[in-house]
């Protein structure tokens, strides 16, 4: 007697129904969740008394600081030496607002006559767009001409 | 002569789910690279546009302080009584409470960075007063949030 032997065809198919709906619930959730306006930041630092006291031990001759003002549509830059004790005439520039390259270029080339620029001190009027402040405060930070990137402020009693 | 009667032709009906799972594997991985928790909790007010720049947020600060014509708020909340513009060292005592607060429930109990979040066309003189009370109260990093412009 002659067994014959049948064939058992086993489909096995992955069952993706289960990893789809997981899918479909984490999508929805981290489209919401998720930020569509990419957001920017500008570091600076609020005075300090304890930094400013190490900066005036540290800073050396060949060093600059900068002071770095926006008033009347214009920024206006000056060079000191020593923690902002002695003016140095030949560091001073003033800008547009309304055209920053020439400020960029300039501490472009302030960068490479000096070995470093320890700090940068910036002030602008109380009247000043908040977005030019931004602006000149992103160019001081982008270009990394300084270590230090400091925002003068009012006293407060 | 008899015709053969013709054979139904068999169509198999099962959806084909393994290019849609593809197209979703590669948008999942995306959103999830492109995650970030800590700028998700970033929300400024609706009525404020933020001043643009090409520097990317690296750190994100846990304290968000936003500086509006009419309000300031901290981390979403409204500081009854203060306005940005105010010159009265009293009423900005309100925040420096509230950021004690803050600095006790933090891990080192340190000053924290904060977050400045304010409209591109508002005047200087908001940030210049909030950083100012800041700064008397310890707090001496900043970070200015912007919306980052394409380089």
């Amino acid at each position: 007697m002659k067994l014959s032997r049948k064939r058992i065809n086993h489909e096995t198919e992955l069952n993706l129904v289960p990893m789809l709906d997981l899918f479909l619930s984490l999508i929805p959730f981290l489209l919401m969740s998720s930020v569509l306006v990419s957001f920017g930041g500008v570091y600076v630092e609020a005075p300090s008394y304890s930094k400013a006291e190490a900066q005036k031990i540290e800073n050396k001759n060949d060093e600059l600081d900068l002071a770095v003002q926006i008033e009347k549509g214009r920024v206006s830059i000056l060079g000191y030496k020593k923690g902002f004790e002695t003016k140095i005439e030949a560091v001073k520039g003033s800008f547009d607002l309304k055209d920053l390259n020439g400020l960029r270029s300039f501490l472009t080339g302030l960068q490479q006559h000096y070995s470093k620029i320890h700090s940068s001190l910036f002030h602008a009027s109380a009247e000043t767009r908040y977005q030019d402040a931004v602006s000149v405060l992103n160019i001081l930070r982008a270009t990394q001409v300084s270590e230090n990137l400091v925002l003068a402020v009012g006293a407060v009693e | 002569m008899k015709r053969r009667r013709q054979e139904p032709i068999k169509i198999s009906s099962t959806l084909m789910l393994t290019p849609m799972l593809d197209m979703l594997t590669v948008v999942l991985i995306f959103l999830i690279v492109n995650f970030s928790p800590e700028k998700a909790a970033i929300k400024p007010s609706a009525n404020i546009q933020l001043p643009e720049a090409e520097l990317n947020l690296n750190e994100v600060p846990r304290i968000h302080i936003e500086l509006a014509k009419d309000h300031v708020m901290l981390n979403g909340q409204t500081l009854a009584g203060l306005l940005p513009d105010s010159q009265d060292s009293q009423a900005w005592n309100i925040l420096k409470i509230k950021l004690e607060e803050l600095t006790k429930e933090s891990k080192d109990q340190k000053p924290q960075p904060i977050l400045l979040i304010a409209d591109k066309d508002a005047p200087y003189q908001f940030v210049d007063s909030a950083v100012a009370h800041l700064a008397a109260g310890g707090y001496s990093e900043v970070y200015l949030l912007t919306s980052q412009e394409d380089k």
